[in-house]
């Protein structure tokens, strides 16, 4: 749209700018891990690594971490296998409300976490059964199904409809037609959404806030607990150490998935 | 059998597997086989997310005597919040909130996302990147940075300072201004990309008729690219605006107790004060108002989809 | 009877996409089914093949009843409109999906799916995935996909109506061989007369979920059985009638001021039926007298002509009535039969060229 040079440079630069908002605050947290003195102060006036090394003695962090990535990995499995069902059962059988059932499924990403998270606190708190590692598991697993059904129902519409007969023709049963037809087709969709579970659940806090214990603490409770209590380098390594994970994520997405599917772009470009 | 011709036998595996495909597909055959995949997560969402909200949610409607514990229906929550100017400032407070986050990330994210869609490959990747890689970090660690950069002698006090734009600092922790600029940051993704998803599906060539046309920068912003872009605004600013008004942890650590939103409210009464009815009626009209903003925005996007009178 | 259908009707709720029809098909014949988007085509194949239940009447296929027997125990392959073929798979993998799914042990898959691609001339491209092929390519893996598991019959969905025209030509005369190299009783459906006409043996004319008629191209070309197979194969020319006299061997027809004879046949007509007359274009001719007794001729003013190379077509207004006429342009055609507008001309043609319809 920009037609002469001054405009051109204009609008760029209002990119750049913004997106260095964007961007800058994750590169200071990383600046300030690296500074030698004990002070938050950006930008560091000497560097060094010695933070890193202390991060590992931060009081909880490696139980919260290891707490985090198992309650992940437990609710992307979960997540992944009920809406994987929910979603076959949506979108490939026509009954009556089917619809409204959608909505249903879908209505956890409308409401406040706030408000789920109190909810799931006075439910569990009733109810008195259930560890509360299993508490939180079941919590993340309903905040992040909506997003898992969504992303495979789009990917599931945009089937072919006659892959299912061809595979009937050939003599494919329902799991073979499921194993071999199915989840092949759907595979980006899948992945994406069992990446974007894994993230939601590893950093999620609104709706942990409630229902972690002392004994039971997610990893983003814990940092909290941390910056609150002193904000030091240590804290800000372990906030570096936590945001070159997610890059890493990100890697390992943009390979599996693609940036712009990532991106919710289609997949080619119009 | 049509493999009649063929003679050869088939594999162990197989073999093993005849059976249980057999029972499969008689069952598949059923008019119900369908609801063996609905029901585990349809009973999963009912048991444990809409059960636990009806339970809260009718809290609201109750009342409980402080002396004898009995429970009434009663909407007697609801006159106490819509009644009180002190609590409709907090609901103003919070609408505000939603307004302004909303209208600076519309403000933002809109060259962003011109940007992702009309400046070539290289740039979309990068703007690609800066967008969704925040969106990867936990809402704790992203909030912790701006405690870091807002403070009275963080790294933007400091250049303030030294570029002389100020000459004390600007206190910006525990402020209004301070939430703002951590909820825009939180949410600036969520305008940029399906922002950005619409004006990519603009056909560049509009634009180009519209300068040989003669018009200027910003008639063809204002007349062709932005009318075309508007169902990629309404729907950023239907989730930026609801996820501001619904946001627990910025403003809570951003803003403390100076500044008041339902949020941080709701978590007040029920977790600190106890009064657990009191704070289900405040969630009620939080979700009524999400509701409102999602209603408005179906009926925006059916509007704006009928052909011009 | 490789294929017998006897009663066979399909409603939906209540819509009857195909009311109560026979049909019958023997061994190693191509049979087009012919008709307009909406007339059961499609949901017929679909029937034969399986993927749909009928709501009344048989099916046996080779002598088997197979009613209620779920397709792919039904012996049939069948080739999709756009071939629904698995996109993540390679060409390979597509051809031996059906022969994984029922536990063939790998050797025995290597070596058949080798020998099928074969057959339809894809053996170079086994490794290839089907968004790298052309659409004729994808048609063959289709193809090949369908007749790997050596089924007794082959139905095809449109199978030409992905490709462009110079393709759909060659890949029909293809498909005709390779039919009639291995002999296999096959089933296509198509909405293109032409293509109909050119490679099937017979052809099931269809029209609102009723087979009109079944028969040789000549059959529905030269006898079309109801106004509609008229109608849908080649081109008429269609008055109104009415019979005035009639014995065994023919009738007077009346046709406003013209009386016409026509060959009786097996009609039994009666004087006062009310009939639509018709002729097709290319058994009429052109002459400046009206002509001897044993034709038929009617007179009018030609009020356009098109020059089409190997034929031309004139177009004559009849009292109201607008009848064309084609007419080979041989060289026997000399200078002064060529006809201009304006000239007042008589049609004629034999009476075993009308055909006749019940009003």
């Amino acid at each position: 749209m920009p037609s002469n040079m001054a405009e051109k440079i204009l609008i760029r630069g209002v990119v750049i700018a913004i997106l260095i908002f964007l961007i800058g605050p994750l590169v200071i947290v990383c600046g300030l891990s690296l500074s030698k003195a004990n002070l938050i102060k950006f930008p560091p006036q000497e560097l060094s690594l010695r933070w890193f090394a202390d991060v590992w003695k931060l009081d909880g962090f490696v139980a919260a971490v290891v707490l985090s990535l198992k309650l992940a990995a437990l609710t992307t499995i979960g997540t992944s296998v009920l809406g994987v069902m929910g979603s076959l059962a949506l979108v490939r059988y026509r009954f009556v409300g089917r619809n409204i059932l959608l909505g249903v499924f879908l209505s956890p990403l409308v409401l406040p976490a706030i408000v789920i998270g109190i909810a799931l606190l006075q439910y569990f708190r009733t109810i008195d059964l259930l560890s509360t590692f299993s508490t939180l598991l079941i919590a993340h697993i309903a905040v992040t199904l909506p997003f898992m059904v969504r992303t495979m129902t789009a990917s599931l519409e945009v089937m072919d409809e006659n892959l299912f007969d061809a595979a009937k023709m050939m003599g494919a049963d329902a799991l073979q037609t499921f194993i071999y037809v199915t989840m092949p087709s759907v595979r980006s969709g899948f992945i994406a959404g069992a990446l974007f579970t894994f993230i939601l659940s590893f950093d999620n806090y609104t709706v942990s806030l409630f229902l972690t214990d002392p004994q039971t603490e997610t990893l983003p409770i814990r940092m909290l607990k941390f910056t609150q209590v002193r904000v030091d380098p240590t804290v800000a390594a372990a906030a570096t150490i936590l945001i070159g994970l997610s890059l890493l994520i990100l890697l390992l997405s943009i390979h599996l998935v693609g940036l712009r599917r990532l991106g919710g772009l289609s997949s080619s470009k119009a | 059998m049509a493999t009649a011709e063929y003679t050869s036998v088939p594999s162990l595996t197989y073999r093993l597997y005849t059976p249980f495909s057999k029972v499969l597909s008689h069952i598949a055959q059923k008019k119900w086989a369908f609801l063996l995949l609905l029901l585990p997560p349809l009973l999963f969402l009912t048991l444990f997310f809409v059960v636990p909200m009806a339970m809260f949610l009718r809290e609201g409607f109750v009342a409980v005597d402080p002396h004898s514990a009995a429970r009434t229906l009663s909407f007697g929550n609801y006159v106490r919040f819509l009644g009180s100017p002190d609590y409709l400032k907090v609901l103003w407070n919070t609408l505000r909130l939603g307004v302004i986050v909303t209208f600076l990330c519309l403000l933002l994210g809109y060259p962003l996302a011109y940007a992702m869609a009309r400046f070539g490959p290289r740039w979309q990747r990068w703007i690609l990147v800066a967008v969704i890689s925040p969106l990867m970090v936990s809402v704790v660690i992203r909030t912790f940075a701006w405690q870091v950069i807002l403070r009275n002698r963080g790294p933007l006090n400091d250049f303030l300072i030294a570029t002389g734009i100020v000459d004390t600092p600007v206190r910006l922790l525990f402020t209004f201004t301070g939430v703002v600029i951590g909820l825009v940051h939180v949410f600036l993704p969520y305008m940029v990309l399906p922002l950005a998803s619409v004006i990519e599906k603009i056909d560049p060539r509009l634009e180009e008729a519209a300068r040989s046309l003669g018009a200027n920068v910003f008639r063809r912003f204002f007349e062709v690219v932005l009318p075309l872009s508007m169902p990629g605004i309404l729907a950023g600013s239907m989730l930026v605006f609801t996820a501001s008004v619904s946001a627990y942890v910025v403003p809570e650590l951003l803003g403390g107790e100076r500044v008041q939103v339902v949020p941080t409210m709701v978590t007040q009464q029920i977790l600190i004060l106890l009064d657990w009815q009191f704070g289900a009626a405040i969630a009620t009209i939080l979700i009524l108002l999400t509701l409102l903003v999602l209603a408005l925005y179906r009926w925006l996007s059916r509007r704006s989809f009928q052909p011009a009178k | 009877m490789d294929i017998a259908l006897e009663g066979i009707g399909k409603r939906y709720g209540n819509d009857l996409a195909l009311k109560p029809l026979d049909l019958q098909v023997p061994p190693g014949e191509l049979l087009a089914l012919l008709g307009p988007s909406g007339c059961g085509k499609t949901t017929l194949l679909r029937l034969i093949a399986g993927l749909i239940e009928p709501s009344q009447g048989k099916i046996e296929i080779r002598g088997r009843d197979v009613t209620h027997v779920p397709a792919h125990r039904r012996d049939v392959g069948l080739v999709f409109q756009n071939y629904a073929l698995f996109p993540h798979m390679t060409v390979w993998q597509n051809v031996a999906f059906g022969l994984r799914m029922r536990g063939m042990p790998k050797a025995d898959i290597r070596r058949i799916v080798d020998e099928t691609l074969e057959v339809v001339q894809l053996g170079r491209l086994d490794g290839r995935l089907p968004t790298q092929l052309s659409g004729g390519q994808q048609q063959r893996v289709a193809v090949a996909r369908a007749l790997v598991l050596k089924p007794a019959v082959l139905l095809l969905d449109e199978p030409f109506a992905a490709l462009d025209k110079a393709l759909r030509d060659q890949m029909q005369i293809e498909l005709r061989n390779l039919q009639r190299r291995l002999n296999i009783t096959s089933i296509f459906v198509t909405h293109d007369q032409d293509e109909a006409l050119t490679i099937s043996d017979r052809i099931a004319v269809m029209n609102a979920g009723r087979i009109e008629q079944v028969d040789s191209a000549r059959g529905v070309f030269e006898t079309p059985k109801t106004e509609f197979v008229l109608g849908f194969i080649g081109q008429s020319n269609k008055f109104e009638g009415r019979v005035e006299a009639a014995n065994a061997h023919g009738a007077t027809v009346a046709i406003r001021d013209w009386r016409i004879k026509v060959v009786n046949a097996s009609q039994g007509l009666s004087v006062g039926d009310k009939l639509t007359v018709a002729v097709r274009p290319g058994k009429m001719s052109l002459s400046r007298e009206a002509s001897a007794a044993d034709q038929n001729a009617i007179e009018g003013t030609i009020i356009d002509t098109l020059y089409l190379g190997t034929s031309t077509q004139y177009y004559v207004e009849t009292g109201g009535v607008r009848t064309e006429v084609h007419r080979q342009n041989t060289d026997s055609s000399s200078a002064e039969q060529n006809f201009a507008i304006g000239d007042r001309v008589w049609i004629t043609w034999l009476p075993q060229s009308t055909l006749l319809f019940p009003r």
